[in-house]
């Protein structure tokens, strides 16, 4: 061993143009990988803090019938199912020792009625509870204008984003109660037409679901509001207080459930190519009473005073949110609830399946990287045994065997690998620092899905330093194979006729 | 009694679609602590004799028995091994790993042996650099050394595992004549003092003067014999 780790220092600084390069090409390789690997788990990190901390927490609760996982952004109008006994989850949920805190919250869409005779807007609606909803995320919104907290019973929370859209669309200028305009918040085409802005402090929802339009609500706008990260995404949804969501998605209370008899059903029924038949012969009879209250069961009609869509779930610690997800899903089947647990990279949809995208680019790339740098390796070491033939095959003659010659080629890449690599991947950590200390800020919606939110936060786990040294070992071992295997075949014969 | 004896040894090599012929059926007996030159000018097939008895190549058909052992049906593995422990080698251009000085050259085959300790190499490699006249040198990289030294840390390491034979390919041939005769006088001493049967490829007439007998070979066959 000592000889070979002498033969191998002596022929690195013998041969030490052609170490250099495959230094060189080693350091570079491991540093990029290993930026790399920060970038990918900053952002995964990001991400996760993003959408944990800003939106769905760890995992999400929803109903047995709500067709996709994807409860963030489904198709438009394609609205979340209704989550039944949603008090009986509430209390499994509050019985287990993982969950830190939990938000039933109703989640659909709605559209933004335009009383100036213009085009409507839309907006994604956040139905909730304020107290239970602050519990799981707590200071997560940054008032711009108004009050961040807000009173009353009857309100809604207008994030800058959905703000500025319905301006585009609609030419409305929403500002919170009492109405004053905030210039320095104005967007560039609003400044423009400033002394003919229209401004509201109210804005009329009325939700709507692939099954229908329903019923509209008028809301005083008590504060504009904006995230920490990612307004490209949690922008679009307006928080409004839970009773007004519920009416503006026509969902009923209790008291107010009614069972049709035959005639009113029939009337009910009728599509609008039939709304002729109401004036001819065909006009349903109805009965004296006509409505009456009572249980039903019609899924037409919204039921139950406590009626969500979601429950949003933080744990008290985010790693293991998969486990918890399947053993949530366990408990809530085995409870017989109508219900199930997904995860929330799963419920984020397309911005998880956005993530892994990008992740996956960045992924080819260091791969590539990977595979570029094991070509350039892998050529200079088998020239390197196609020059070394004759000293090669000399030492095959007086008795080295050809393992002895793998382990040579072997050992002097290992010392190049570890000198060298070793120093990039160490460079590449200190870059990932500098990086980090940086702070790199973005207002460019795909850089913040790249950083995970609004600043650039690379991070290095104990895990990508174990990632990164596998890397380089396996540039390092690709490259080292076939060089390795040609010099090992070089016979002493061969070695004398070349020289 | 005989260390090497070859029977019908024919060697052809394949060039693209041509059968070159470099030994045609050569048969040879050499006793152990012989001191045998094979002669014959280039391409009459001696350094190709010497590399099939030093099992560095393979014959075409015929039979090379070493120690009473068939060396031509061995595995690379065991023709490693044969060349390790029994066989030195002394090249025409020396052929030193330049990258250690002259005891880790000598020293060199005696570390890839098993059981031999550092220490049992390296006294063992001084002795001989002593014994070749290098011990002031023992420092030196070949590059430091004349081509009469580097020639002279060449036979020392040949000697270094003490093997049954030492095979000399052409130990002269870039040696001014003087740095020549005292390299084959050195052989001719070792040869005598430990036993050490050396057999040794020329073309120099003037060498055939230390050889104890000599081969004579021309177009792949025996030529004659004194």
């Amino acid at each position: 061993m000592r000889l070979l780790l002498s033969l191998c220092g002596r022929n690195l600084m013998r041969h030490r143009g052609r170490s250099l390069v495959v230094g060189i090409i080693l350091f570079f390789g491991a540093m990029v990988m290993t930026v790399g690997n920060g970038v990918l788990s900053g952002m995964e990190l990001g991400l996760r803090e993003n959408i944990r901390e800003g939106f769905l927490g760890d995992v999400v609760i929803a109903s047995d019938e709500q067709e996709s996982d994807n409860v963030l952004m489904g198709v438009m109008g394609k609205g979340i199912a209704r989550l039944d006994r949603a008090d009986e989850i509430s209390s499994l949920l509050e019985g287990d020792p993982q969950v830190q805190a939990f938000a039933p919250v109703g989640k659909n869409m709605a559209m933004v009625l335009n009383e100036e005779d213009g085009f409507p807007s839309f907006a994604y609606l956040l139905g909730v509870d304020w107290e239970s909803y602050r519990k799981v995320f707590p200071n997560r919104l940054q008032a711009l204008e108004g009050a961040r907290e807000p009173q009353g019973s009857s309100w809604v929370l207008l994030p800058a984003t959905a703000r500025d859209m319905a301006f585009e669309q609609m030419g409305v200028w929403f500002v919170p109660k009492p109405g004053e305009v905030v210039d320095s918040t104005l967007t560039e085409t609003a400044k423009e037409r400033r002394s003919q802005l229209r401004v509201r402090d109210e804005m009329v929802l009325m939700g709507f679901s692939g099954e229908n339009t329903t019923s509209d609500v008028r809301l005083p706008i008590q504060g504009v509001v904006r995230y920490p990260a990612l307004n490209k995404i949690w922008g679009w949804f307006a928080i409004v207080d839970i009773e007004s969501y519920r009416r503006s998605q026509g969902y009923l209370a209790a008291s107010e459930q009614v069972t049709l008899d035959s005639g009113r059903a029939a009337l009910m029924e009728m599509g609008d190519t039939d709304l002729d038949d109401l004036f001819g012969s065909k006009l349903p009879t109805l009965p004296g009473a006509a409505l009456r209250t009572g249980e039903i069961d019609s899924n037409a009609l919204r039921t139950a005073s406590a009626a969500w869509n979601l429950i949003l779930v933080r744990l008290h610690s985010a790693e293991g949110a998969d486990q918890a997800a399947s053993r949530l899903d366990s408990s809530l089947k085995a409870a017989g609830l109508p219900a199930r647990a997904i995860v929330w990279n799963k419920a984020a949809g397309p911005i998880g399946g956005m993530a892994v995208l990008i992740k996956g680019a960045l992924f080819v790339f260091v791969a590539l990287l990977f595979v570029v740098a094991a070509i350039i390796v892998m050529n200079t070491l088998s020239m390197a045994a196609m020059e070394r033939s004759a000293e090669i095959g000399m030492m095959r003659a007086i008795g080295a065997s050809r393992n002895f010659i793998r382990l040579l080629f072997a050992g002097e890449t290992a010392l190049l690998a570890i000198l060298f690599g070793g120093a990039g991947i160490l460079a590449g950590a200190l870059a990932v620092t500098v990086l980090r200390s940086m702070n790199l800020s973005t207002d460019n919606d795909f850089l913040q899905m790249a950083y995970g939110g609004e600043t650039f936060q690379p991070v290095l786990s104990l895990l990508d330093w174990g990632l990164a040294v596998l890397q380089l070992a396996g540039t390092s071992v690709t490259a080292l194979i076939y060089p390795m295997g040609q010099a090992a075949r070089i016979t002493p014969l061969e070695a004398i006729q070349r020289d | 009694m005989n260390i090497v004896e070859i029977r019908d040894l024919v060697k052809n090599y394949q060039l693209d679609t041509t059968v070159v012929p470099a030994l045609r059926g050569v048969s040879l007996h050499i006793e152990e602590g012989d001191f045998l030159s094979i002669v014959g000018p280039s391409g009459s097939g001696k350094t190709t004799l010497l590399n099939i008895i030093g099992c560095i190549d393979e014959a075409t058909s015929g039979s090379v028995r070493f120690g009473g052992e068939e060396t031509t049906s061995l595995s690379d593995r065991a023709r490693t091994e044969l060349r390790l422990h029994r066989i030195g080698f002394i090249f025409q251009s020396f052929n030193l790993i330049p990258v250690l000085n002259v005891v880790e050259n000598v020293e060199f085959p005696l570390l890839l042996q098993r059981g031999v300790s550092r220490r049992m190499a390296r006294d063992r490699a001084m002795e001989l650099v002593e014994a070749v006249g290098l011990d002031e040198h023992t420092r030196h990289r070949p590059g430091e050394l004349s081509g009469g030294q580097r020639q002279r840390v060449a036979i020392a390491r040949a000697l270094a595992t003490r093997p049954d034979l030492v095979l000399a390919d052409e130990p002269t041939a870039n040696l001014d004549s003087v740095t020549g005769e005292q390299i084959l006088n050195l052989m001719r001493d070792l040869n005598h003092t430990r036993g050490t049967t050396f057999i040794f490829s020329t073309h120099d007439p003037q060498v055939l003067t230390y050889a104890r007998r000599v081969v004579r070979v021309r177009d792949g066959l025996m030529a004659g014999e004194e």
